[in-house]
C-alpha cells in the first residue's frame, strides 16, 4: 500500500514539475565586415575582417544549465582583441589549444635575458580558442548569440 | 628616359631578365633612380596563401536541470576560401647615386619581395633622371632573393 502511494506521489510530482531533456544546437555563420557597400564581391582577401556569429539554442524540452561554447580560432585568422561578445556570458581565452582558459588579456610566463621568470601579455596572434560560459539557465526554445571578429592573416 | 623591364617573380625569387636598358648621354655625377611597380600594394608578413580554405566550427558542452553532463555537440562548419591578392615591395624605392666616375661600374642593391599571397608577375619601370648628358647602360641581375641593379657609366 505504501509503495503504491509513493509511486503516485512521484507521478504527480513529474506532472507538476516536468524535467525534460535539454538539447544544445549550435549554428555558426560568418559575415565579411569590410565588404564595400553596393559591391557584391564574394571574395575574401588577406586583411579582411570577418564577424562570426554562433547561435546557441536549447532545442530540447528541458532546462539547460552551464552551457559552454568553444570556438577554436581557425588557422589563417587572428582574433581581434575585445571583439568577443555574448550576454550574459563569461568569456575566456586560451593560448595553448584549449588546455587553460584566462580572462582578457591572457598572459604567459617567459624567461628574460637574465634568467628571471616574467609575466607577459599574450598578443592577439597567440589566441587559439575562445570560450563562452552562459551564466544563466537556457529554457527550452531560447537561444543566445555569441560573436567575435577575426582578421585574415 | 624610361623603359620597361619585366621580371618573373616566383615565391620571392626573381628569375628572368627580359630587357636591358640603354640610355644615351651622361657625364656625370648624380643619378636619380626610381623604381615603380604596377599593381603595388601594402601587403606584408606571411599572408595566408591564396586558395586556403579557412574552416570554423564551434563545440558545446552543457548540463541538464539535474546537472547531468550531456554529450558534447558540434556546430556546422563555415568555410572561407582566400583569394589571391597582389603585393610587392621594393627597397630602396628611390635613391641618389653620387660621385660616379666615367667608365665606372656601380652596383645598386635593390630588394624586390613578393608580399602577395600567391605566385605573381610584375612589370617594373625604371625611371632615371640624369642631370647632364652622356652614355650609360643599366642591367638588372637576379641574385636569388635579391635583385642587384648594375649600372655602367660610359663616356
Amino acid at each position: 500500500m505504501k509503495s503504491m502511494i509513493s509511486i503516485q506521489i512521484i507521478l504527480l510530482a513529474s506532472m507538476l514539475f516536468p524535467q525534460g531533456t535539454p538539447e544544445l544546437s549550435l549554428s555558426v555563420s560568418e559575415t565579411k565586415l569590410n565588404r564595400p557597400s553596393g559591391n557584391n564581391d564574394e571574395l575574401y582577401y588577406t586583411g579582411d575582417t570577418l564577424l562570426y556569429n554562433i547561435t546557441a539554442k536549447n532545442s530540447g524540452d528541458g532546462i539547460m544549465n552551464e552551457a559552454e561554447v568553444i570556438d577554436p580560432i581557425p588557422s589563417g585568422l587572428t582574433y581581434i582583441p575585445e571583439s568577443a561578445k555574448g550576454d550574459p556570458t563569461r568569456i575566456t581565452f586560451s593560448v595553448d589549444h584549449g588546455m587553460i582558459y584566462q580572462d582578457w588579456p591572457p598572459t604567459y610566463t617567459a624567461t628574460n635575458e637574465t634568467g628571471e621568470k616574467v609575466i607577459k601579455v599574450c598578443t592577439p596572434e597567440m589566441i587559439t580558442h575562445i570560450k563562452w560560459l552562459i551564466l544563466e539557465p537556457l529554457n527550452p526554445g531560447k537561444h543566445k548569440n555569441l560573436t567575435f571578429k577575426a582578421k585574415i592573416n | 628616359m624610361k623603359k620597361v623591364i619585366k621580371y618573373l617573380i616566383i615565391n620571392n625569387k626573381q628569375t628572368r631578365k627580359e630587357t636591358m636598358m640603354h640610355i644615351n648621354k651622361c657625364t656625370w655625377i648624380c643619378v636619380l633612380l626610381a623604381m615603380t611597380v604596377i599593381g603595388f600594394s601594402q601587403q606584408r608578413v606571411l599572408p595566408t596563401p591564396a586558395g586556403t580554405a579557412i574552416t570554423n566550427q564551434a563545440f558545446g558542452d552543457y548540463k541538464d536541470a539535474n546537472n547531468n553532463i550531456m554529450p558534447q555537440v558540434a556546430s556546422n562548419i563555415v568555410t572561407t576560401i582566400i583569394s589571391q591578392s597582389a603585393g610587392v615591395e621594393i627597397s630602396p624605392g628611390t635613391d641618389i647615386l653620387s660621385n660616379l666616375s666615367p667608365q665606372s661600374i656601380n652596383n645598386f642593391p635593390l630588394a624586390i619581395i613578393n608580399t602577395g599571397n600567391g605566385t605573381d608577375t610584375f612589370d617594373l619601370n625604371a625611371a632615371i633622371s640624369v642631370p647632364g648628358a652622356g652614355d650609360y647602360s643599366i642591367e638588372i641581375w637576379s641574385d636569388k632573393m635579391e635583385m642587384v641593379l648594375l649600372m655602367q657609366v660610359i663616356l
